[in-house]
């Protein structure tokens, strides 16, 4: 039992790294793309 | 040497963090500042919604209370994946579904009134300000235990820094750093767990086990079964859905994103929680003396670890506290300007507007920072008054098909009302008439809850009698 709930806890921690590790990969895909996301689209004259 | 080192890996962090903010760049326009455009992926929405809810609260106050009471505050944790996982299923994508939202004022603008946006606007702005005087009390405490200057002065330092990217690039530059700080201490603090298992810890799983039992029985004994219920329900209803949350379900790419991002970020909670206690608890074996709630994990790691890692713990927790500062500043701020100001005059420079807020906010934010009593003691005040004074308004609106004005008005001001009266005189009476100690704030919780649902049937009763008074046909 004691074993067991050991186990729980040090899967519980890998389980957390991963997720760190998950969004730090997303996070550097944003930050090293070339141009970062804007979140509105710049209408040009011509396209009005 | 060891010094050096210390300063070399705060320098870096420093370095990085920087750097990742600056890529977010500044906003450009008031949508970019209160949603980032509505264009959120759901990394970047998870790890956001973790790292705003794991705040020092969390964090270090879960340490401290896992060193306390063992695992019971694992129990009580569960509550809040609960509703986090219930909010992802049934709430978060109605409201990314409504359209030109940009704070929970104008859901409530939408659903009810011009009135209702305004009372919703003022108590988020308070309770975020609220919320992030605990956090700026908190990233005080931090500060001024690496640099040894006085906590008024550090605790000038986080706000001033924090304010400074959130002014400058809104939600964007909140949630980028956020995801990098979630990262940073997502990796590093269950590291240090794992450490602290392997080479630390006396006696083995055995041992650990022994502990956990031990302290999760006086948890138990010391804890009233009132105390238990209230604690649940603070868990459960306190955080669901403050500004900075709603916020991100706001900005999330589509529905889909919005409820996955609550979902996965209930479930990260339990494993954290299990961490931090674990984290407590093994502590329990290592620690000769008791610290102080506040103090084990810092203490912990202190005596566990090297010089130039325990440098990197305290940024960490810097971050920790960053994170949901940052959200609590861009979240009270763009209620102010789209809530309140937007409705008394038409704003030519909305984004001016709510730079300034952020500014004033997070100067209200430190001088607050004073009066708060504990970390966790501050977040359970801001739970009492939150949860009665939206919810209640907020979850029928989005579910009924015509919610009554009067109804939510009823309810925002019943609701705050009952929590306010109600704390202040179970104050009284605990101070003067049966001294002792206890949290007020879970006992506040349920009863001004109730008072608000049902001012909201009464409220809901009489629109909808005037209402046909008005036009007997509907």
């Amino acid at each position: 039992m004691a074993m067991l709930m050991y186990i729980l806890i040090v899967l519980g921690a890998l389980f957390v790294i991963a997720s760190g590790i998950w969004v730090a990969l997303a996070l550097a895909k944003v930050v090293s793309s070339k141009e970062v996301p804007r979140t509105t689209k710049k209408v040009t004259p011509k396209q009005k | 040497m060891h010094t050096v080192s210390s300063v070399a890996v705060i320098g870096a962090y420093v370095v990085v963090l920087t750097y990742v903010a600056l890529r977010a760049r500044a906003a450009r326009e008031f949508s970019e500042f209160s949603l980032a455009g509505r264009a959120l992926p759901l990394a970047l929405v998870f790890g956001s919604l973790a790292a705003t809810y794991v705040g020092p609260g969390y964090s270090i106050g879960f340490v401290g209370k896992g060193f306390r009471s063992g695992f019971l505050f694992l129990g009580i944790g569960l509550a809040y994946a609960i509703q986090n996982i219930l909010v992802g299923l049934f709430v978060a994508p109605r409201l990314r579904a409504l359209k030109d939202c940009h704070t929970l004022g104008d859901v409530m603008g939408q659903k009810y009134d011009r009135k209702c946006q305004v009372l919703a606007g003022v108590i988020s702005v308070a309770l975020c300000a609220g919320f992030a005087a605990v956090m700026a009390k908190a990233g005080g405490d931090v500060v001024r235990d690496i640099s040894g200057l006085p906590h008024w002065s550090s605790v000038l330092i986080v706000v001033a820094v924090t304010a400074l990217y959130t002014t400058s690039g809104g939600l964007r530059a909140s949630v980028v750093t956020d995801a990098f700080q979630f990262s940073a201490f997502a990796i590093l603090l269950p590291a240090a767990l794992l450490l602290v298992l392997g080479f630390h810890l006396k006696g083995g799983s055995a041992a650990f086990v022994e502990q956990a039992s031990a302290a999760t029985t006086e948890g138990l004994s010391e804890t009233s079964p009132i105390e238990l219920i209230g604690l649940l329900a603070a868990f459960l209803l306190g955080e669901t859905l403050i500004p900075p949350y709603a916020h991100r379900a706001l900005a999330s790419e589509t529905t889909r994103v919005s409820r996955n991002g609550f979902v996965l970020a209930g479930l990260f909670s339990i494993f954290w929680f299990m961490v931090m206690i674990a984290l407590g608890v093994a502590a329990r074996s290592i620690l000769v003396d008791d610290p102080g709630e506040d103090l084990v994990l810092l203490t912990t790691v202190k005596s566990t670890m090297p010089p130039a890692c325990y440098a990197l713990l305290l940024v960490v927790l810097i971050s920790v506290v960053m994170s949901s500062l940052d959200s609590l500043l861009n979240a009270g701020a763009v209620a102010f300007t789209q809530d309140i100001a937007r409705s008394f005059k038409e704003l030519s420079a909305p984004l001016n507007t709510g730079r300034a807020a952020t500014i004033v906010i997070a100067a209200a934010a430190a001088a607050g920072a004073v009066a708060v009593p504990t970390i966790i003691g501050g977040l359970l005040a801001c739970y009492a008054v939150w949860a009665p004074a939206i919810l209640p308004t907020l979850i029928i609106g989005l579910w009924i098909k015509r919610p009554r004005p009067l109804a939510g008005i009823l309810s925002m001001g019943v609701g705050t009302g009952v929590a306010i009266i109600l704390w202040i005189a179970l104050w009284l009476f605990f101070k003067f008439v049966r001294p002792c100690e206890i949290e007020i704030p879970p006992l506040v919780i349920i009863p001004a809850l109730g008072a608000a649902f049902v001012a909201y049937i009464i409220g809901h009763c009489i629109g909808q009698v005037k209402q046909e008074a008005r036009n007997p046909e509907v």
